[in-house]
């Protein structure tokens, strides 16, 4: 909870990215190459934010940049499967 | 017993699985995505060889839409369209075409306009407009489809317009089984000039094409299972396994105060959360 607390301003980045992606998806509702471009750019940004905070907080190793590419790449399949069975 | 300690394994940080549940682990994760590529192939094979088991289930009467748009338009306060027959038939030649053409747009690859299907039912508009949409389940979901989305809502409010033709048709385009709706709108020049086109230019239709579509509704005998509701029902169980999983695994590291490295677990639970969040608000249905 500490480091929480003390990287509280990447979170909100996080949130921020998130937050975004949600609001596109709503708001592009019926545009489906909108939604995936939104899609793929959360991903992206998902795995940079991870690598970014990690390297900040000074323990950024390579199998914690895989599972965030691999959290990324899950998330990412199971909304690109949805938006591509339309 | 057995099977008890090979599910906290699975599931709970321990010694056995280096203190992260063995589901959070990157080659389990990469197992998971491998498994739900396999199973939206299964999906996609079971439903085009078993359609009525899984498939695509839509009913959308055209008096439906038409009614509906008219409802949206006198609570805007404008005048109701009346239906016309030629725009239906128009409607119902683009649709056609799409489906012929294999093309999901305004304009054919051909260069073919919507303008051009309104010639050829004799119909001569002062102002014409066309709104597209494929695969809804009911008409409702449709009109607000259009009411949601400015153009499409001008065309559906615009005071130009006199008269309406919906054509709902049934096909498969670029090997999909999809439902076209194709709403026209316009303003004829004058009723009795619209008349003489009508006489003069009768138009021969492709009998063979219309054998391979269906148009309206498809009711009774629809499949048991939409593809789409499969799937968001397989992502929202894996998603929430997974969530539960991070959560527990989270509470136990802060408790036990173990040190490992990992990504953070509050941030996979925020990203996964955003997609599950995804899964519940995606809809079915396209516009143009």
């Amino acid at each position: 909870m500490k480091k929480i607390a003390k990287h509280l301003p990447h979170y909100f980045g996080l949130i921020g990215i998130l937050l975004a992606g949600a609001l596109g998806f709503i708001v592009f509702s019926y545009d489906r190459i909108f939604q995936i471009y939104i899609s793929v750019a959360v991903a992206s940004a998902y795995v940079i934010w991870g690598a970014m905070h990690h390297s900040a907080h000074r323990d950024l190793y390579l199998e914690v940049v895989i599972e965030y590419v691999v959290v990324a790449s899950l998330g990412l399949m199971i909304v690109l499967s949805l938006i591509l069975r339309v | 017993m057995k099977f008890i300690e090979y599910a906290a394994h699975f599931l709970i940080p321990r010694n056995s699985n280096n203190h992260k549940a063995r589901l959070l682990h990157s080659p389990i994760l990469m197992a998971i995505i491998a498994c739900l590529f396999v199973y939206q192939l299964t999906l996609s094979s079971v439903s085009s060889v078993f359609p009525k088991v899984l498939g695509f289930a839509s009913s959308i009467p055209m008096e439906e839409v038409v009614r509906l748009t008219n409802e949206k338009r006198v609570e805007a306060g404008l005048g109701p369209l009346s239906f016309n027959s030629a725009l239906a038939s128009a409607a119902r030649d683009k649709a056609v075409d799409m489906l012929e053409h294999n093309y999901w747009a305004h304009v054919s690859p051909n260069g073919v306009t919507p303008w051009d299907f309104f010639k050829n039912n004799g119909y001569t508009y002062r102002f014409a407009g066309e709104n597209l949409a494929r695969d809804f389940s009911n008409p409702s979901s449709v009109v607000d489809a259009w009411m949601a989305s400015q153009s499409h809502k001008e065309n559906l409010l615009s005071p130009k317009y006199e008269e309406i033709g919906v054509a709902v048709v049934e096909g498969d385009l670029a090997g999909v089984d999809t439902t076209l709706v194709v709403q026209l709108f316009a303003a004829p020049v004058a009723k009795t000039a619209q008349a003489a086109n009508v006489e003069t230019r009768p138009q021969p239709k492709p009998e063979a094409l219309i054998a391979s579509v269906q148009t309206s509704q498809r009711i009774s005998g629809g499949p048991l299972l939409s593809p789409l509701d499969t799937t968001k029902g397989m992502s929202t169980a894996v998603l929430g396994l997974l969530l539960g999983v991070f959560a527990v695994d989270e509470i136990i590291v802060y408790r036990r105060k173990i040190f490992r490295v990992s990504g953070r677990g509050v941030a996979h639970m925020s990203f996964l959360t955003m997609i599950l969040l995804v899964v519940l608000i995606i809809k079915s249905g396209q516009i143009l």
